[in-house]
């Protein structure tokens, strides 16, 4: 138990969180308790059990006062003013913080605000804003903008956060929106305040989204840039809600296992121009956090990007790596940054499925006897069976509550469909591969992963056709 | 001469196969034309409703139509006999020229 204390700490600081976001207890009440708990440690730390009791309180309070902290909305910000002015139009200034989006016949983004100008007041300010733009314009990340426009508070739309959608962007901290007016709504101000990183992670993205263009068919590149660079836009609506009428739609999203192939290819390529052991395990890291800025860091990518950078780490102190403790850090340090993430469904689907595959499966497994089985087929089967069918028990109760939906053929469907995602994603790295080492084999590349998309379409449309495929709640 | 690891090994036999595989398809798309649709995906009839066989509840499911549309389409189709082209949808009460431009990535008349 001692040795998954981690666990325990993580586990009472989400619950804090939790606990925080039901309960309306002060600010200064869940602070003094946090100090009251830090100073019980102090006073009882030679005491072995009452220690850990006080740190476990500690977390708890922890997680409490962390939410309250990135709930409040500081003086600054843009929110505070919308509401004393009464001015129609605004100009505000700021700068692209999200990749532009393609929304209704224009464009959507988040913008930091920076300055607000109406037409009785200007003042500096702080916060993020929806802005949507209407007409062919093209816009980057970090980009600097003047935008004028008509804001609005989403509660006036009838969006309040417990709406799905208003959920969505009050956990983002996002209160407003602004539609830029037609003509010179937006004016581009020519200084780029975006992360250095992030845009040459961007530059690296649309490079590879365009190498799959040119080789492929548009199909068959729109599900390779959402599998391989996170980009699901691009994906026809059909082929979507066919793989959300089975449950498979998560081999859309960008997850651990792209980190784990992006980890294998840059080991084997160190390894192939004779880096040392060491080296190459060092120099892995900092392309896994660029490969995480490529697919827009979402919570899967994030949480297989920080396992892995700790399994990589142990590796180098040459300690053996406990998966439930580097699971339970992943979390922590997600939450760390944003304890709203908790609440978000891509982070409790990506942790509840993977929890519930670390947990469940074993269990499954021997309960089945599996590894008893002689015929390897077999034996590969049933397992990737239990497998699915483990993620699925963690995950049921999340898609039901947020979806409204039970999908029982996702376990059979992810049998079939699951090797195929993971064949297409091996073929967009290969095809990324071939296109600097080896560009005269891309073409047969390209063929092949045609094919597979073909079978993964054509296999999720029998499943989606089923009688029992979906039952709606 | 690399000294690779069987898991490496493994890696460029996968890449060896995803070549041979596209070369087979390549040369077997030249004598037999309906290897070609598998070798360049269209949406011509993946996962698309059928517009004249469609109950409410399916029509319902499509982003953009709601309990109101989904009566009107199907009673157009009991009217006239069906959607010969998807292009009628037009003739619609509540179906703009936006609207359809959205719908019809999810329909087909068949």
């Amino acid at each position: 138990m001692k040795k998954r204390f981690m666990v325990a700490f993580v586990l009472f600081f989400a619950s804090g969180i939790i606990g925080a976001n039901l309960l309306s207890v002060s600010m200064a009440c869940k602070y003094l308790l946090f100090a009251v708990s830090l100073a019980s440690g102090f006073l009882l730390r030679k005491k072995s059990g009452w220690l850990e009791v006080c740190i476990l309180c500690v977390a708890f309070f922890f997680g409490a006062c962390l939410l309250e902290s990135a709930q409040r909305v500081p003086d600054c910000h843009i929110r505070n003013f919308y509401l004393h002015t009464r001015s129609p139009v605004h100009v505000i200034k700021g700068f692209i913080i999200q990749e532009p989006q393609d929304s209704y016949g224009g464009v959507s983004f988040v913008l930091r605000a920076q300055e607000l100008h109406s037409e009785t007041s200007s003042r500096s300010c702080c916060g993020d804003i929806l802005v949507y733009v209407g007409g062919k314009g093209k816009y980057s990340y970090g980009e600097s903008l003047l935008i004028k426009g008509k804001l609005q508070s989403f509660s006036r739309r009838g969006l309040t956060h417990k709406d799905k959608y208003g959920a969505y962007l009050y956990n983002r901290g996002i209160f407003l929106a602004l539609r830029a007016l037609k003509g010179s709504g937006v004016v581009r101000v020519h200084k780029n305040q975006g992360l250095l990183l992030k845009r040459f992670a961007l530059y690296l993205k649309e490079g590879s989204a365009r190498i799959f263009s040119r080789h492929t068919s548009p199909i068959t590149a729109s599900i390779l840039k959402a599998m391989v660079l996170g980009e699901k836009q691009g994906v026809p609506k059909s082929i979507y809600r066919a793989m959300i009428h089975t449950g498979t739609v998560h081999i859309l999203v960008v997850s651990g296992f792209n980190v784990g192939i992006v980890s294998m290819l840059l080991l084997c390529g160190l390894k192939l121009i004779r880096v040392p052991r060491k080296a190459r395990f060092v120099l892995c890291i900092p392309f896994l956090i660029l490969y995480c800025f490529i697919t827009g860091a979402c919570a899967p990518v994030v949480r297989a990007s920080i396992l892995a950078i700790l399994l990589l780490c142990a590796k180098l102190a040459q300690r053996e790596a406990d998966t439930y403790v580097s699971f339970a850090l992943a979390a922590f340090i997600i939450l760390l940054y944003d304890p709203r993430q908790l609440f978000d469904v891509g982070f409790q689907l990506s942790f509840s499925s993977v929890f519930a595959i670390l947990y469940l499966y074993p269990k499954f497994s021997s309960f089945l006897r599996s590894s008893a089985l002689k015929k390897r087929y077999s034996r590969y089967i049933l397992e990737a069976g239990l497998v699915s069918l483990a993620a699925w028990t963690g995950t049921v109760f999340f898609i039901a509550y947020h979806f409204k939906v039970i999908t029982p053929v996702t376990v059979f469907a992810n049998i079939a469909i699951v090797p195929l995602a993971t064949l297409i994603t091996l073929c967009g790295f290969t095809l990324l591969t071939f296109n600097f080492l080896c560009p005269s084999l891309i073409l047969y590349a390209a063929l092949t992963t045609e094919l597979c998309c073909y079978l993964l379409v054509k296999i999720n449309l029998f499943f989606a056709k089923l009688p029992w495929a979906q039952f709606r709640i | 001469m690399f000294d690779l690891t069987p898991q490496e090994r493994k890696s460029v036999l996968f890449l060896a196969c995803i070549v041979f595989i596209g070369l087979t398809l390549r040369l077997v798309s030249k004598f037999y034309t309906p290897v070609k649709h598998i070798t360049s995906l269209s949406l011509e009839a993946f996962g698309k409703i059928d517009i004249n066989t469609a109950d409410k509840e399916l029509l319902v499911s499509v982003p953009g139509i709601g309990n109101t549309l989904a009566e009107r389409i199907i009673k157009y189709r009991e009217e006239n006999s069906g959607f010969k082209a998807l292009e009628e949808m037009r003739l619609i009460k509540g179906i703009t020229r936006y609207r359809f431009d959205k719908l019809k990535e999810h329909l087909i008349a068949k």
